[in-house]
């Protein structure tokens, strides 16, 4: 590895006006949609679990045709109603009235009204995933048919941002739908209980095997504009059929077959053959998914800020980041989130952190306390976003003169392992999720739910007014600075983002290359 | 015959028990957290530690075994942490690909591996012999993963003619099934074909150098007799044994050709639930496919006796 100039990787730059076209960039195409057919959907996970309350490891793309939430985010990741026709937030912060859409109906035709919502909502305060993030809500009290209010013992200006998070989320199930599950979770087979107000219905779901959704005729369709998982939902097609097929080779050659009209989650390399193939193409799914190294400054060497910051200003984020396949199919970003929307992205506060100056960092190594102790780096193969860029990283940490070696585990062992924070000194990382502001907490705690180290007062000051604070601009200058403390205490290097590649049929139109595929959007011609 | 087997079926009791006694432990000694599978890794701990309450991991290991195994003695492997299905329900559903898969890799191991056998033995040295011993090598050397990605560019992307993934159930539509059966079937009965091949090629080989086929053929007995009768049943005995280790080897290897073909059988059910760490799933699918080794093996011990007059059990 070379001594390199100082300098910001190009591609950050580039980021940065990227960034501002972003929120309007969904593309939808032009064509007049075409109605009727069936889609089949190649997907990478097989379905286990629909309670989309009870567990988070429910797959969006899915649950979206089926339930809705009060809230969702918009492509700017910014939250906007979808049973919630609007809310309003009293002069003292304490008080959010929300006013439910009218003429909603269920798929067993009964209208959503606000007793559906509370109950709903009493649910996820039970089993929910996230229920220990609502805390802050001290009571729900149901004014008339279409308007409840949610109450806080503080001014919460994250509300709904927590609501619309699409991971656990605040859906609103039938009241005797949550009747009936009790404390139980809402099962991959209980297919009469998958009730919800989405523009699809479940129609059957062979576990393992497919899922199959029909139209629902009695849709009523949310407001605004389709941006992100926001605004009307598509329903072009008379059905949609997900098949889980695990394997992305096999999930490739289905579609290359004709089988699937969509693959979704193929490797990068596949870009090259769907556009060499005249019956398919690849689309990129933006901002997809995150990569970073964390260092574990709570026990060995990384315990020293200098060692940490060796490692920040030497590494080539844009080097690393070449191991990830075809160039458009990442992007440079060493923000602890997104670049889009909310995110207020600016590469300008990254720069001085990240040189990719080896001298430096060895003149960093030699400052600090490092005694040649050995430097266990944790990876997983099995997800290959995480473990392509350790090649680079590997050498960067050895050629920075540390006793690196690698540590390779499948994925339930590294989970195991890295909870243990005696058995490792660095480890790679990644995110799948597009998350909303309030979301950043998670980067500066551990997984056994401490803060690390790196993790002063005034990072917790700054989430406080991410979380709190109700006026949008002070909220966003916080996360400019939050960004900046996370970079100062080099606890982590986050090196970017990685877009999920799509491969589809020449005949589908209207892929929208957010994160999550909108399926319920899609027709066929 | 009939005490053999009673007492086969009694020495089955301590093996079950000893393979219920090892799934256990192994699986819940392997690293990972079935509740991390159900959560973001960013979840707070104490929601992880409520999710495994609810899955009964929280209990002392001891008490979790004695409740499975409890659950095993009275017919109920459990239910899957995921599925939140009967294990043995979701056996009935994956168990029939994966018996079709396994028959007919077997049925077309055998078709194709036994006449090549018979015929490079006869023929020894002959051009067919040194095909047959190619056919062979790249059996045994190919993966069958590997083959199988082969197989579906060739006849699914490229010809069209079969499917690239998936099972259709024969109940569904049976020309159907046996056309999404034709490639995974071929995939994994490849290598098992090589296996028998050679072992029917070694075992008449060394038959046809004895002395009574000598004396069969000096007697005058026709040269296909003296072949099919006398030498090919004399050798058939260690063929079984082969045939009875491909059985094995059949099942073992369908857990990544069922991968490879999206095929909803057994082998998918444990690798998917592996990585799940699905604990009652796999702890089921080890007890279920030890139950059908041993099975297999007393059958193939019975069918000795069927093919070798001289082998009686007592």
């Amino acid at each position: 590895m070379s001594t390199r100039p100082t300098r910001l990787p190009k591609r950050l730059v580039l980021g940065a006006v990227a960034a501002v076209l972003a929120l309007g960039s969904i593309a939808y195409a032009q064509d007049d949609p075409n109605v009727g057919g069936t889609l089949i959907v190649g997907f990478h996970a097989s379905l286990e679990v629909m309670d989309v309350m009870g567990v988070t490891a429910t797959r969006d793309e899915i649950w979206q045709m089926v339930f809705e939430p009060l809230v969702t985010m918009n492509a700017g990741l910014e939250p906007v109603g979808v049973l919630a026709d609007s809310w309003s937030v009293s002069d003292d912060g304490l008080e959010w009235t929300f006013a439910l859409r009218q003429g909603v109906t269920f798929h067993d035709g009964e209208p959503m009204t606000a007793a559906d919502v509370a109950a709903s909502y009493e649910r996820l305060m039970r089993i929910g995933a996230r229920r220990s993030e609502f805390v802050r809500i001290t009571a729900l009290e149901v004014i008339d048919e279409h308007t409840v209010v949610f109450r806080t013992d503080e001014p919460w200006g994250a509300l709904p941002e927590t609501f619309s998070m699409p991971s656990g989320a605040f859906v609103v199930y039938p009241e005797r739908v949550v009747e009936a599950l009790g404390e139980d979770l809402m099962g991959i087979t209980d297919v009469e209980l998958m009730i919800g107000t989405g523009p699809y219905q479940v129609e059957e779901i062979v576990p393992g095997e497919r899922l199959v959704f029909t139209r629902f005729e009695d849709y009523t369709q949310p407001h605004g504009e389709a941006s992100g998982w926001a605004g009307p939902r598509g329903q072009y097609l008379d059905e949609i059929v997900v098949l889980p097929i695990t394997d992305e080779a096999t999930r490739s050659l289905a579609l290359f077959a004709g089988e699937v009209h969509i693959a979704d989650q193929l490797p990068p390399e596949d870009v090259v053959r769907l556009d060499a193939d005249p019956n398919t193409v690849a689309a990129y799914r933006e901002p997809g998914r995150r990569t970073y190294l964390k260092m574990n400054d709570k026990h060995g060497p990384f315990t020293d800020h200098l060692l940490r910051q060796a490692v920040q200003i030497a590494i080539d984020l844009e080097e690393a980041m070449f191991t990830q396949g075809p160039e458009e199919s990442w992007r440079v970003n060493p923000f602890v989130r997104y670049q889009e929307g909310q995110w207020m992205w600016d590469g300008e506060v990254m720069a001085p952190y990240y040189q990719a100056d080896l001298e430096r960092g060895r003149e960093l190594v030699a400052e600090s306390t490092y005694d040649g102790e050995l430097i266990r780096y944790l990876t997983r193969p099995d997800l290959p976003d995480q473990y392509r860029p350790t090649s680079v990283v590997l050498e960067l940490l050895q050629d920075l003169g540390l006793n690196a070696e690698l540590m390779v585990v499948d994925g339930a062992t590294f989970t195991d392992v890295r909870r243990d924070l005696t058995g490792w000194e660095i480890k790679s990382a990644g995110g799948g999720s597009v998350v909303p502001l309030s979301y950043l907490d998670a980067s500066g705690i551990d997984r056994n739910g401490e803060p690390w180290n790196w993790v002063g007062d005034d990072w917790f000051e700054q989430l406080e007014i991410i979380a709190n604070e109700l006026d949008e601009d002070i909220r966003r200058e916080a996360v400019l600075e939050l960004n900046r403390i996370s970079a100062e205490a080099a606890g982590e290097i986050w090196l970017g983002d990685l877009f999920s590649v799509v491969g589809v049929r020449d005949n589908v139109r209207n892929i929208p290359d957010w994160h999550y595929m909108r399926l319920f959007d899609v027709w066929l011609d | 015959m009939t005490i053999f087997i009673i007492r086969r079926l009694i020495v089955t009791i301590p093996v079950v028990l000893l393979v219920g006694i090892a799934a256990f432990l192994l699986v819940h000694l392997t690293p990972g957290d079935p509740a991390d599978f159900f959560l973001d890794p960013d979840s707070p701990v104490e929601e992880i530690e409520r999710i495994r309450a609810r899955l009964g991991l929280d209990q002392p290991l001891p008490v979790q075994f004695v409740n499975w195994f409890g659950g095993v003695i009275r017919g109920d492997l459990g239910q899957s942490f995921h599925q939140r299905r009967p294990v043995l329900e979701m056996f009935g559903r994956a168990f029939p690909p994966t018996i079709y898969l396994t028959v007919t890799s077997l049925l077309l191991a055998l078709i194709i591996a036994i006449p090549i056998g018979i015929f490079s033995a006869i023929r020894q040295d002959s051009l067919l012999d040194r095909f047959a011993s190619v056919f062979v090598l790249i059996g045994v050397a190919t993966p069958n993963f590997w083959l199988g990605l082969l197989l579906i560019q060739l006849f699914a992307v490229q010809l069209g003619w079969l499917p690239a993934q998936g099972f259709v159930r024969p109940e569904a539509d049976v020309w159907g099934s046996l056309r999404s059966l034709i490639l995974p079937s071929i995939a994994l009965g490849y290598s098992g074909a090589a296996l028998i091949a050679r072992m029917t090629r070694s075992g008449m080989l060394e038959v046809l150098r004895q002395d009574f086929i000598r004396t069969a053929r000096a007697k005058g007995i026709a040269e296909n007799r003296v072949n099919y009768v006398h030498a090919l049943r004399n050798a058939f005995n260690p063929i079984l044994t082969v045939i009875g280790l491909a059985v094995a080897s059949l099942i073992s290897g369908s857990l990544v050709v069922e991968l490879v073909f999206n095929f909803p059988g057994v082998g998918r059910l444990v690798v998917d639930s592996v990585f799940r760490r699905d604990y009652p799933v796999i702890q089921g699918s080890l007890l279920l496919i030890a139950g059908i080794t041993i099975v297999v093996n007393l059958v193939i011990d019975m069918l000795y006796a069927v093919t070798d007059p001289r082998i009686r059990y007592a």
